[in-house]
């Protein structure tokens, strides 16, 4: 049996996934975090179900990528039943998307989620009533806490409904219409979304409070984690060193390559999974979108729309699902820039550069350096977003930006979000980057022993002049070519050649070769998705222009900066 | 007040733990201006997030900061959670 869930962005839909198959699918707080379909088996008294977990839509226009992944979806792939999830403090404008899966004639099941958030604000809706209106059963539940799922399933078990509902007008009437039958607002206390909007959307404090939750999300990444980072550094340390004092080839691959190499990227791990539960916080709670909306202001004078938003966010924790996120968007320029912009946006990949060199030349401002990194990161995608706006990707765009309700974190969403988030940068640590601690630790040690005669010498010294203007050394020449597999080869890289940074590097070189790796060509797996996401054409220009950016904006950092 | 003198003392140490002590600060005095206590609310729950993240911050490199006193303001959470009947 496969059923279709289907519903508006942030109704729950994934979360509702979670409860039925007991997976760990990563859910959010804000519109848009499923942006491709998700599937998930379980099996409810025996029988085997396949719960296929589409984009959140607002209707059935095909206007966006995710809205034609929903259609085609439903139109070729005829699913047995459809759940439709709704968010129940919001019938009226849910019930548009019902009514369009109305002509499908597919079985159907409408879930009532978030039901508990509904009554808080003194909605009560009457099931029945709707039921017998729809056709079809209709299920209250509260997906994050199971309420009503096994409800849901046995309704599931009895195959649901084809919906029989006589459309008077317009579908925009008749969804007005029924939701006045079934919806009833008693008088209610004040809500809690609105006392905090009252403070955080608030035009002269809004942004200072902003500025102030970034600021404890980068001192509790970058500080708080520190014990942990010294621990696995001295680990790693001892175990490299103990390794290759021992004699033979192998050890040496073993000690000085793959445990050195791979150990400087992980002894990193405590501030990426710091960063990401703060984030994690941040997203669950349902405060990005409020910061979005702040900013949107700005978004708006730079060329793209609150919608662009999300993505860059997303763009903190990883590039790639950032440049996926991208579909929701509606204008394809829009689309286009937002995707383009994106690798500007400082992911966790970045982050081990930042702390290695801010801790060597700023050890008493290293979180204000590291913060203004990602500030200028945002600045710089902004800047390029307007450039290719009003060069390139001219014409207006329309939007409509949602907010969701606050909401207490879910200790196990966080978990999972933090996990799924980390995993990779794991994953990542276990494939990509031991591979290339492999090639590096060859690049190091043939055809001779001496770095300077090595392969990795020579090519270094052979690109060297390329960044001249910079006085970076050869070794880090290397570095910014190896990390273009993946950003934390550069740090990786610069471990398995010795490089004694703080003598060769002066302050105001570290910052141009910061602001350089924050700023040049996407990783390999950025690319491979922009060039799914938009085509060949534009996969190489982010490539040019990135680096063209790059290494101008390095150039003149170092010139300003010596001069300071 | 408290807030205000805080960041006053921080500011030698972390200019960026002063200016969150500064946005408490006048958040409460925001609130106290246009008589309304979802400021005094929302600043109690900034203050008290700061409060623990500093004692972090000091059990994890013994770096001392007047944010530490952040606590002070969890009276005040309690207060205007009950008012506001959240």
């Amino acid at each position: 049996m496969k059923i279709a869930m289907i519903g508006n962005p942030n109704v729950g839909k994934t979360a509702l996934l979670n409860a039925l198959t007991g997976g760990n699918f990563e859910v959010g707080n804000f519109p848009g975090t499923t942006v491709e379909k998700k599937e998930g088996k379980a099996k409810i008294d025996g029988k085997e179900i396949l719960f296929v977990d589409l984009p959140g839509i607002y209707s059935l226009e095909a206007h966006s990528l995710d809205e034609k992944v929903a259609k085609d979806f439903l139109t070729k792939e005829r699913p047995d039943l459809i759940l439709n999830i709704v968010n129940a403090s919001n019938l009226e404008r849910n019930l548009y998307l019902t009514l369009q899966l109305v002509d499908f004639k597919i079985p159907m099941i409408l879930v009532l989620n978030m039901i508990d958030e509904a009554e808080k604000r003194g909605i009560r809706i009457d099931a029945e009533r709707l039921s017998k209106i729809l056709g079809i059963p209709v299920i209250k539940t509260v997906a994050v806490k199971g309420i009503g799922i096994e409800e849901l399933k046995r309704e599931i078990l009895r195959g649901g409904k084809v919906p029989r509902v006589e459309i008077e007008g317009n579908i925009i009437k008749t969804a007005e219409k029924i939701a006045k039958k079934v919806v009833r607002v008693e008088e209610r206390r004040i809500d809690l979304t609105e006392i905090l909007d009252d403070v955080f959307m608030d035009k002269h404090l809004g942004i200072p409070i902003f500025i102030a939750f970034m600021w404890m999300m980068f001192t509790f990444t970058f500080t708080v984690a520190t014990p942990l980072t010294d621990l696995i550094d001295s680990a790693f340390s001892v175990l490299a060193e103990y390794v290759s004092s021992l004699n033979g080839i192998v050890f040496s691959l073993i000690g000085d390559g793959v445990i050195k190499g791979v150990g400087s990227v992980l002894v990193f791990l405590p501030n990426i999974a710091f960063l990401f539960v703060a984030l994690s916080l941040l997203e669950l709670s349902g405060y990005m979108p409020r910061a979005v909306y702040l900013m949107d202001k700005i978004m708006t004078t730079f060329g793209l729309t609150g919608r662009s938003v999300i993505p860059l966010i997303m763009g903190f924790g990883c590039n790639v699902p950032a440049v996926m996120a991208t579909r929701s968007i509606e204008d394809d320029r829009v689309r286009i820039a937002t995707l383009l912009v994106n690798p500007f946006i400082s992911c966790s990949a970045r982050l081990p550069i930042y702390v290695l060199f801010a801790g060597l030349f700023f050890p008493n401002a290293k979180t204000i350096v590291i913060m203004s990194l990602y500030a200028f990161g945002v600045a710089i995608a902004l800047i390029s977003a307007l450039i290719f706006r009003k060069v390139l990707l001219r014409g207006e765009a329309e939007y409509i930006i949602e907010l969701p309700p606050y909401r207490i974190p879910n200790w196990r969403d966080v978990w999972i979000l933090t996990w799924n988030r980390t995993k990779h940068f794991l994953q990542k640590a276990g494939t990509v980057i031991l591979g290339m601690s492999v090639v590096i630790w060859f690049l190091t040690n043939f055809p001779t022993s001496n770095i300077e005669s090595s392969y990795a010498g020579t090519l270094g010294k052979l690109l060297q002049p390329i960044f001249a203007p910079m006085g970076w050394d050869w070794q880090f020449v290397l570095a910014i070519l190896m990390g273009a597999v993946a950003k934390e080869v550069v740090v990786e890289t610069l471990s398995i050649l010795n490089t004694p940074i703080s003598q060769i590097m002066t302050t105001s070189q570290a910052l141009a070769f910061m602001v350089f790796s924050l700023l040049y060509m996407p990783c390999i797996a950025t690319l491979a998705t922009i060039k799914a996401e938009a085509g060949w054409k534009w996969s190489i220009f982010a490539v040019i222009y990135s680096f063209t950016v790059a290494y101008f904006v390095a150039f003149v950092v170092e010139v300003i900066a010596r001069l300071i | 007040m408290i807030f205000g003198v805080l960041a006053w003392f921080e500011v030698k140490r972390s200019f960026m733990n002063a200016f969150v002590l500064a946005v408490i600060s006048v958040t409460f005095l925001k609130g106290f201006i246009v008589k309304k206590r979802s400021y005094g609310f929302v600043a109690s729950i900034i203050a008290v997030i700061f409060a623990f993240l500093m004692t972090l911050v000091f059990l994890a490199v013994g770096t001392f900061s007047y944010g530490i006193f952040g606590y002070f303001a969890l009276p005040a959470f309690i207060w205007y959670r009950k008012r506001l009947a959240v």
